[in-house]
């Protein structure tokens, strides 16, 4: 097992470094610079700034100078925060999107969970047609809309939560419903789904003729068997919900990752999309080493190899 | 008959699916001694499985019983709560399944499996449970019980995972086990080792078993009465000698025709019944066997045949044991 642990945490730093290399190169094909504002600079004031990150020389160069830096933990420092380095930017914005994510996460896998297999035991019923319907709509409707709707409504028609910021546990309520709100949708999706497979099997059938409760059967025999799915899907969510919805950031104007993101993407500040590019995939990785070995626990014919 | 353990009695049972009503039983009686053994005969389609699932209690929508009962040692099975039935499963009804391979669960280990059923009707704690379940898959014949007893499905053999199978059938020693095609799934040694387990554990306990299966000469060295089922009805019953040796139903002449012989020549053809099985949504007005018989009469096609008394315990329901009453103009179909 630590063996299995070691060798795919050594293959995930081969997934981060070809992450980095791709991103590096792609970054020189997107036009404008870090620099350039509104009140545009001097040419030569331009140079002056480009000279002095680094950034006038060769792009291989560059690559290379960048890459011993990384190899030494130093991803730098923001070309446009420049008092902070990339490193406190991440993670001061994670501690911020990782809290509302794990509890995204919480109320996705409860909820998800629950519904999924309320609907299933309920299956063709009114009760699985509402949940259905309910959870076709998480999926199908884009966050951008859920989150602008339940803003408008809940906020400012209601006035119930506030609109913005994260002062108080009141201003957590919105934000993380929106966050959960899909991959609750989503994961009672596929609880319904493979339940309804699951209580077809025949050990389901084996476990009635045992006597057990219809409790017992379903939570003990049937949900285990029917996790694989949602823990498959969980890995890269669970990733991409600590490192924080952009949408849901900007519309809340909560400084998490994915507000940073979206600055450093506008602003091209080099530095720091290569540093949250590299933290994103690093999590990735890391998820989806979690999601095997969680995959080995649940299901004990799956051998590690 | 207060000895018997089991006793149906005039059950039907349909299915009710979006192209009509599928009738899967239709008015069978049959009764069961206790210790004894039945073997319910039939090929797929024959009402067998449904049978015995009734018995265990197993008819859910848009399976529905629409009349007759099903009476277990006193208790009116049919007529029971959901509840009241899983009381008496696992403790007084337990039940074999067809397909070793899939009838455990994958994700728990065989001795949890065990003793999940001891802790929950014996009342027994981990400890002595764990205990029992290794005397219970010794018994069945599984060489080092206590390391067997952690490992899952997936580390057994087929044969293997049939034993463990039975072990949990008899861990709360029940009165009447029910076998459902228990070796079909099986290879023929494997089959052979199975039924032989079964007798044993039989001639120990003293519980009953109804066994179902396509195969008579499974059945011929096990069962004390034979039912053979075609089109959801009995169509013969009888001791094993009644059936194979003094059968009065074309049927069960096919199915015993069918069997291949150790002493054929080479160039012997298998014995087919010839024809399909019957579509169950539009059963037949006479006999379901008419239209694959080949002494088929005119008012086989017409009219169900009554049962017959051959012998003491010998029925069969066939129109050529009434044919003083009756002009015998065979007709092919």
């Amino acid at each position: 097992m630590l063996k299995y642990i070691i060798r795919r945490l050594f293959l995930g730093l081969f997934t981060v470094f070809a992450v980095t290399t791709i991103t590096f190169f792609l970054l020189f094909l997107v036009p404008g610079g870090p620099f350039l504002a509104e009140k545009a600079p001097s040419e030569e004031v331009i140079a002056e700034l480009n000279a002095r990150y680094g950034l006038d020389k060769p792009r291989v160069v560059q690559y290379k100078n960048y890459m011993v830096n990384l190899l030494k933990g130093d991803f730098g420092v923001s070309l446009k925060r420049r008092e902070y380095t990339v490193k406190e930017i991440i993670m001061s914005g994670f501690v911020v999107s990782a809290r509302l994510g794990v509890l995204a996460i919480l109320i996705a896998v409860i909820f998800g969970m629950i519904g999924g297999v309320l609907a299933a035991y309920y299956h063709g019923k009114f009760l699985d047609n509402l949940l259905v319907l309910f959870s076709t709509w998480g999926v199908a409707v884009p966050s951008f809309i859920t989150t602008i709707v339940f803003l408008l409504f809940f906020c400012v028609k209601l006035s119930i939560f506030p609109i913005m910021g994260l002062f108080s546990p009141l201003h957590y309520v919105l934000p993380v419903t929106c966050l959960a709100f899909y991959p609750t949708a989503y994961i009672m999706r596929l609880v319904r789904i493979s339940m309804l497979d699951v209580l077809g099997q025949d050990y389901i059938r084996t476990a009635r003729a045992k006597g057990l409760s219809t409790f017992k059967i379903i939570f003990k025999h049937a949900l285990r068997n029917a996790l694989l799915p949602v823990i498959t899907y969980l890995g890269p969510t669970l990733a991409w919900i600590l490192i924080g919805n952009f949408v849901i950031e900007k519309v809340f104007n909560i400084p998490g990752i994915g507000m940073a993101l979206i600055s450093a993407t506008l602003g091209r500040d080099y530095p720091l999309i290569m540093g949250i590019t590299i933290f994103l995939a690093f999590i990735i990785v890391l998820m989806n080493i979690l999601v095997d070995i969680l995959y080995k626990i649940i299901d004990p014919r799956i051998r590690l190899v | 008959m207060a000895n018997d353990l089991l006793e149906i009695k005039n059950l039907r049972l349909s299915f009710f699916v979006p192209s009509g009503e599928v009738k899967a039983i239709n008015n069978v009686s049959v009764s069961l001694k206790r210790g004894d053994v039945l073997g319910l005969v039939g090929e797929s389609g024959s009402g067998k499985s449904v049978l015995s699932h009734a018995v265990m209690g197993f008819v859910s929508p848009p399976g529905k019983i629409l009349g007759g009962s099903i009476d277990f040692n006193g208790l009116r099975i049919n007529e029971m709560t959901e509840k009241e039935k899983r009381i008496i499963r696992g403790t007084e009804i337990s039940m074999i399944f067809q397909d070793p391979m899939t009838s455990l669960n994958p994700v728990y280990p065989i001795g949890t499996q065990i003793c999940e059923v001891l802790m929950l009707k014996n009342k027994m704690n981990r400890k002595t449970a764990w205990y029992k379940a290794e005397q219970l898959i010794k018994s069945v014949g599984i060489i080092d019980p206590q390391r067997r007893l952690t490992q899952y499905p997936h580390e057994f053999s087929g044969g293997m995972r049939q034993r463990i199978m039975i072990a949990i059938a008899l861990a709360c020693e029940p009165r009447l086990v029910i076998a459902d095609e228990p070796t079909t799934a099986l290879d023929v040694t494997t089959q052979a080792q199975i039924l032989e387990l079964m007798l044993e554990m039989k001639e120990k306990k003293g519980m009953a078993i109804i066994i179902t299966t396509h195969n008579l000469g499974i059945v011929a060295n096990m069962c004390d009465r034979i039912a053979v089922m075609y089109g959801g009805t009995i169509v013969e019953y009888g001791t094993v000698m009644d059936i194979f040796y003094e059968s009065r139903h074309e049927y069960t002449k096919g199915l015993i025709n069918s069997i291949p012989k150790l002493t054929a020549k080479k160039e012997e053809k298998l014995v087919p019944i010839e024809g399909t099985p019957l579509n169950m949504l539009v059963p037949p007005l006479g006999c379901p066997f008419a239209p694959r018989c080949k002494l088929c009469m005119a008012i086989c096609l017409k009219k169900r045949p009554p049962y017959t008394q051959i012998a003491s315990v010998h029925y069969s329901a066939c129109w050529l044991n009434q044919k003083e009453e009756f002009e015998r103009d065979a007709i092919n179909v």
